[in-house]
This record gives C-alpha cells, structure tokens and sequence, in this order.
C-alpha cells in the first residue's frame, strides 16, 4: 500500500511551506523534459544547461508568485523557454544564428547535391527566427497540444499555429524537402 | 492542364493549410484546389516530411555534469547552506540528488572485497570530476557522514572549504592511498569544490589528497 506520489501543485505548496526537498522533486521531475526544450531550442548544450539552471533557480525563487493560473508544468516550462529567448535575444548564445534570406539553399537541380546540402534537424532549426523556432520545437518536437503551446508562451493560440506554418515552410527548404523557388 | 508553371505557388498559405489555421470551409476548399495541383500536393508533402523529421528527434539524455551542477545551483539556493548543521534534517535537494546521481553513469575501476556497501572506488585524478559528478546524492564517507567530524577535517586540511554544504561522497582509492572525496557545493551556482582527504581525517587532523573545483 503505497500513497499516491504528490501533484506537482502539492510539491510546489510544500516548497513554499518550507518542505526542504520539495523543489528538487519536483525540478527532478521535469529536468528531462526542460533539458530538450532547451536544448532544442538554443542548440548549443552549454547554453542550453546555463538556461536550465538559470530557469530552476529563478523558479525556486519566484515560487512564492506562483498564481495557479496555469499547471506547474506549463510554469516550468514557460520559465525555461523564456530564458531561452533571453538568452538568444540578448547574444548570450555561443553561436550565431542568423541566416541571411540569401544564403538560403539556392536553385540545384542536381538531386545528389540536394541531398549534401541537407542540414541535420538540430542545425537547421537554428537557423529558424527564435520566435518560430520556439513554437516548432514545443509544438512538432516535444509534441504539446498547441493550446499548451499557447499557454507556455502566452499568445494566442492562432499566433502559436501561425508560426509553426512559417517555421517549417522555412525547415523545409532548409531540410531540403521544398526547393526555395516553391517558397 | 490548367497548371501554369510560372506562377509560384503559395507556400505560406499551404503551409497555414498545414497549420490548421483556417476556418474548416477555407480548409476544405484550399484542400480540395490543393488535390488538383501536383505542386500544392508536393508543398504539403515537404511540410507533412518536415513535422515528421522534427517529431523523430530522439529525447537527449541530461549529461550527469549538467543535472549535477543544477542540483548545486539549487543547493546553492537554500538558506542554510553554508551552515554546519546536525544530520537529522537533510539536504533540500536530497531527492534530485539521489535520482540525479542515479542517472550519472561514469566508468570507474571496482575494486575491493565483495561485502555490504557500495565498493571502494579506483580513481586517478583525472577521474575526480566525473566521480564526483555520479557521488552526488551518495553518501558513502565513513566516519566522515558525521558532520561535526567532516567540519573538523575540513577545518584542519583545508579551511576555506569548511562550513560548505555537503552534495555527496564516497570512499575511493586515488593513487593507491584509501581516500573519502567530498563533493561540497562552493555556493556559487553550479560550483563544486571536489575534497579527497584521507579515511582517519578528523578533529585531529588529516591529509589532504585532492582538491579540485568545478565551475
């Protein structure tokens, strides 16, 4: 007869009543999955461990504003995807990922050069403004509902959709799968 | 043939088809014109290509490093922890520690007698960090567990390390000398401070055998 493991919501009101493990619960609980966020999301594993770490400290510290609005999880979640951005956005990222329109995959008729000039997943979702890419990777990548998606980010669920579609229009070409004069 | 191969074809209205971003009559006529168009079919076939390429991407392990210099940035949270206290109430991170710690897998030389309790550990000094790495959340010091003790060692070898929260430990045998590493969380985020000292090390006195600091 064992109990039932506590919610997320009971662990982080633990945390906040003083519970001395309570927090590495719950963070241990979902490290695995922030971890692919940011990953995905950044790229590069030592920025993405520096968000995580940034995002599970801040969250520790900022449980107290925690309003219930959303799930625990959708909390975490948001926390770590927005120190991601942070982080892309202010250059705190060790490579850049700007990919000028014109250095896109030009014209190559020959299919065997195509198929060269394929870009790994993790590379060309890098080259992805942030602001798709991050909705492509919670959306396709991790597999949330859009509407989680929505809530994580905080934008309509439309908008959530309407930068999955312009993210992967620009993965394909990428990806090699549509040819650039198809964009 | 209605085709005319010179017009582009729309990508960016395909792909918010794709999205599911129009209303379910826009859809159904976008995807009834798209049928009869072999380029619109190959559009959608690219972006159908594409959420499967993306939604094959294998789930990254957490690197041990990584779940262990979070689990010291989240010590390194608690208000306490720069404190010596009695053993009875433990660390925050306890449980992260031991699962995180679970997960560490290092390749390490067992050596010693088959008896109860984790083995004694071989390491060179190149080792140490990712030994200490996986002994985050393990307990294994010896007489060392008692923290009065662990205190009084640290303050006869190595004094700017007394006083730092334990993470974890184990008995170890570095260059052929019985050891006890320490992992101490140096209070930085994500700093370790990786103590080996020698099994008798306590108020008396001690050996210190290694040190490094991580982060």
């Amino acid at each position: 007869m064992s109990a039932a493991p506590p919610s997320d919501a009971e662990l982080l009101a633990a945390h906040r009543a003083g519970d001395a493990d309570a927090f590495g619960q719950l963070a241990e609980r979902h490290s695995r999955e922030l971890w692919a966020i940011a990953l995905r999301t950044l790229g590069d594993p030592d920025d993405a461990a520096d968000a995580v770490q940034e995002a599970l400290v801040s969250a520790y510290r900022r449980a107290s504003t925690f309003r219930g609005d959303a799930a625990v999880r959708t909390w975490l979640r948001r926390i770590v995807v927005n120190a991601c951005i942070d982080r892309i956005r202010h250059e705190r990222v060790r490579r850049t990922v700007p990919w000028p329109e014109r250095d896109l995959p030009s014209r190559r008729p020959d299919p065997a050069v195509e198929l060269v000039t394929r870009l790994a997943v993790g590379e060309a979702l890098a080259m992805v403004p942030v602001e798709q890419r991050v909705a492509v990777v919670l959306v396709d990548v991790q597999g949330y509902p859009v509407a989680e998606a929505a809530a994580i980010l905080e934008i309509p669920v439309g908008t959530v959709k309407s930068r999955c579609a312009r993210g992967r229009a620009r993965l394909a070409v990428l990806l090699g799968h549509l040819r650039e004069e198809s964009r | 043939m209605n085709e005319r191969p010179s017009d582009p074809v729309d990508v960016p209205a395909l792909a918010a088809l794709d999205a599911d971003l129009p209303d379910a009559a826009e859809a159904a006529e976008r995807r009834r014109a798209a049928r009869t168009d072999p380029r619109a079919a190959e559009v959608l076939d690219a972006l159908s290509t594409t959420r499967a390429d993306l939604a094959a991407l294998p789930e990254p392990e957490v690197p041990p490093a990584v779940a262990a210099r979070w689990a010291a940035a989240v010590a390194a949270e608690h208000p306490e922890q720069f404190s010596s206290r009695p053993s009875g109430r433990r660390s925050r991170s306890r449980v992260l520690l031991a699962v995180l710690a679970a997960a560490a897998a290092v390749a390490v030389v067992v050596v010693g007698a088959p008896r109860p309790g984790p083995p004694v550990l071989t390491v060179g000094r190149v080792d140490l960090v990712a030994v200490a790495t996986a002994a985050v959340g393990t307990v294994d010091v010896g007489a060392l567990a008692d923290p009065d003790r662990r205190q009084a060692c640290l303050r006869a070898v190595l004094p700017d390390a007394a006083g730092l929260r334990l993470l974890g430990g184990r008995r170890v045998v570095l260059d052929g000398r019985p050891g006890v590493l320490l992992v101490l969380a140096t209070g930085t985020r994500g700093g370790l401070d990786v103590v080996t000292v020698d099994p008798g090390c306590g108020p008396a006195g001690g050996t210190l055998l290694a040190r490094v600091t991580v982060g």
